[in-house]
């Protein structure tokens, strides 16, 4: 047992030195940055970068648009996906086809589906074409997800429950649910996390780094003081990010060991 | 028996693996693995040279290389590479060359992301050389020294002293409005040529404008008068080749212009730094030329012309910082006794009385003013989108005066 721990964790070294080398280090340089006056005179300065942003009319705009996205767009994302993966479910020797179809959002580049979305919506300064790029783009993996889900759904259970009198709509609630509730709730975890990352569609379509103030999230600030070398701000902004994601995370997960049956 | 079998296992995966390192050793002797880089990395400067990162060489004065420390310009091909390096506090280029119009120059010195000058005698001795306004420009608010200047560029209107005469055309006191709808009644019979580029007509009029009044708070009159350049800007201006005004002879672009034919032009707008550079036509050879400043925008606001410095700004993080202090001493030597043209206009008491458009041009350029400018994105993406047709001219100013808000304050 002893040998078999240690040939695990030997086999663990690789990739715990690669997500060390790409992902700890790196952050913990951010958080560092966060914590100097700037990257050359590197005065500690404590968490006065953290006040400066926090108190911050942009920031606090950025950080209430993120929000509205994840209040708003995600929910809509993962109940379509939820929808069209039953669908699909129901459509027996057409659905991997269609699954397949699924995936193409995501494999079609940024740009060019920007383009068709400029046209579709005749260059509309509102917040929901992006909304919508946003759940375009996503729900094809979302879809596979809850799709692998229900495949692992026994047909026997199904059938007792129509034995006991339930069906459609109560079926799915009393049934289903709870039983893909961990693969749901991971669903709502990647949309969330995903969601924070929305930057690339929305600058494509409104193509500025100052979008109409509904459209400026976090990703905007970041980006824009990257362009002004202001570190310490940017690294700031990205800490408290970070901290907001692993805070609706771990609720997640708990959530998720909760409802798992 | 099974501590047999486990002997062999071991002596198996010891084979294995021994064919996979000789295998990669091979690789190593026999191929070179290509060499692997960001894009726009530079490789292949040598270790004894110093390394300067540019968005465009065609402005960097020959003396770069002829000091004894060697010195190589690269304009990286993704010119974002510059903001990463400096912001990741590289070490592995020495300096940058840029010019006050660009947004980084500006970040560099609000940041303090430069090595100061001060304490190098050589740099305090070439700006003594150098206009008031030059000498400023290189002097952060602290005191510090953060670059070096080692040109400048002016805007101007390039017009034929004898042509304008006949056609009564007096560039002097001449407001915008007037300088348009005077260029707008010369006869279009394709004798004479007048040339008007886009970027330069819109630019330095939406230039003007920002140097004098800026679009913070606009009051009505200004307004006005601002829609009234942007109207005209684009009823006028034309995309390139499809021009009105584009009346050039038979041989349709400038540069093919002959000595006789340019006798024949009336003017063009034009910039010091084009007026030195190989690919220009020499104007200064031929008799007649003058120079003289952009028109007003109103009459009675009197602007000086908006210089564009370009620098050298040292990164204070190089690995080879003294080699490049070093470099910048000799060089700033090697300015101070330049005699070429670019140099002798950013110089104090020049005298160019020999050729009238020489000295029109020093004048312009002894009279100038460096200013600051917004990025492309807060307020040259709005005019461009109104002069498009993407937007009117009331959302226009509501969108830059949003941008420069979010600008400064985010």
């Amino acid at each position: 047992m002893k040998k078999y721990l240690l040939k695990c964790r030997l086999l663990l070294i690789p990739s715990l030195f690669g997500v060390a080398l790409f992902y700890v280090l790196p952050y913990v340089r951010v958080i560092y940055y966060s914590l100097i006056e700037n990257q050359f005179s590197r005065k500690f300065v404590g968490v006065q970068n953290y006040e400066k942003v926090f108190q911050n009319e942009y920031f606090r705009l950025a950080l209430k648009n993120s929000l509205l996205l994840i209040v708003i767009a995600v929910p809509v994302l993962v109940v379509a996906a939820f929808l069209l993966s039953l669908l699909l479910l129901k459509m027996k020797g057409y659905w991997k086809l269609l699954r397949i179809a699924f995936i193409f959002p995501m494999l079609v580049p940024t740009a060019s589906v920007v383009v068709v979305w400029r046209t579709l919506f005749d260059g509309s300064e509102s917040v929901w074409p992006v909304y919508l790029l946003f759940i375009y783009k996503n729900i094809g993996l979302l879809i596979i997800l809850l799709s692998a889900a229900f495949s692992t759904l026994e047909g026997d259970i199904y059938e007792a429950a129509r034995l006991d009198g339930a069906c459609g709509f109560v079926l799915h609630r009393k049934i289903t649910l709870p039983l893909i509730s961990p693969t749901l709730l991971f669903t709502v975890l990647i949309g969330v996390v995903y969601s924070f990352k929305v930057f690339r569609e929305s600058y494509l379509y409104f193509g500025t780094s100052y979008p109409p103030d509904h459209s400026y999230t976090l990703q905007y600030y970041m980006n824009n003081h990257f362009y002004k070398l202001n570190y310490q701000n940017l690294a700031s902004a990205a800490v408290m990010t970070s901290l907001i994601v692993a805070v609706i995370v771990v609720v997640g997960v708990r959530l998720q060991k909760k409802f798992t049956v | 028996m099974k501590g047999k079998k486990t002997k062999k296992t071991k002596k198996k995966w010891l084979a294995v693996w021994g064919v996979i390192g000789l295998l990669f050793a091979g690789c190593g002797k026999t191929q070179t693995p290509p060499e692997t880089q960001n894009p726009g990395e530079v490789t292949g400067v040598p270790e004894d040279t110093l390394l300067g990162y540019t968005y465009s060489k065609i402005y960097a004065p020959y003396q770069l290389g002829t000091c004894d420390v060697k010195a190589e310009l690269v304009e990286p091909e993704d010119s974002e590479l510059m903001v990463t390096k400096l912001l990741a506090g590289d070490s592995d280029y020495d300096f940058m060359m840029l010019s006050t119009d660009s947004s980084l120059a500006t970040d560099i010195l609000r940041t303090g992301a430069y090595y100061a000058l001060n304490e190098i005698p050589e740099v305090a001795g070439l700006l003594d050389r150098y206009h008031d306004y030059i000498k400023e420009a290189a002097t952060a608010e602290n005191g510090d020294i953060w670059m070096i200047p080692c040109g400048v560029n002016v805007p101007f209107v390039l017009y034929r002293e004898d042509v304008c005469e006949e056609f009564g055309l007096d560039f002097d006191n001449m407001t915008y409005t007037e300088f348009l709808e005077q260029v707008e009644a010369l006869p279009k019979n394709g004798e004479h040529t007048f040339f008007t580029p886009y970027g330069l007509m819109t630019g330095d009029i939406t230039s003007k404008f920002e140097q004098v009044y800026g679009y913070e708070n606009m009051s009505e009159s200004e307004k006005s008068l601002l829609r009234n350049y942007m109207e005209k800007m684009r009823v006028y201006d034309v995309p390139f080749n499809e021009g009105k005004w584009w009346f050039l002879s038979s041989e349709k672009t400038v540069s093919h212009l002959s000595e006789e034919s340019m006798k024949k032009m009336i003017f063009e707008l034009e910039r010091s730094d084009n007026m030195t550079l190989s690919i220009s036509l020499d104007f200064f050879r031929i008799d007649g030329f003058r120079a003289i400043e952009l028109p007003d925008l109103e009459e009675g606001v009197d602007c000086p012309s908006g210089a564009t410095v370009y620098f050298i700004v040292i990164n204070p993080k190089s690995a080879k910082l003294e080699q490049t202090i070093e470099y910048v001493s000799q060089l700033c030597e090697k300015l101070q006794k330049d005699t070429s043209l670019p140099f002798r206009w950013m110089s104090r008491g020049e005298d160019f009385s020999d050729n009238a458009l020489r000295q029109d041009i020093y004048r312009l350029i002894s009279e100038a003013e460096v200013y600051a400018t917004y990025p492309y994105d807060v307020v040259g993406a709005e005019l461009m989108a109104y002069r498009e047709g993407k937007q009117d001219f009331d959302t226009m100013i509501t969108e830059i005066q949003r941008n420069i808000k979010m600008y400064k304050e985010e």
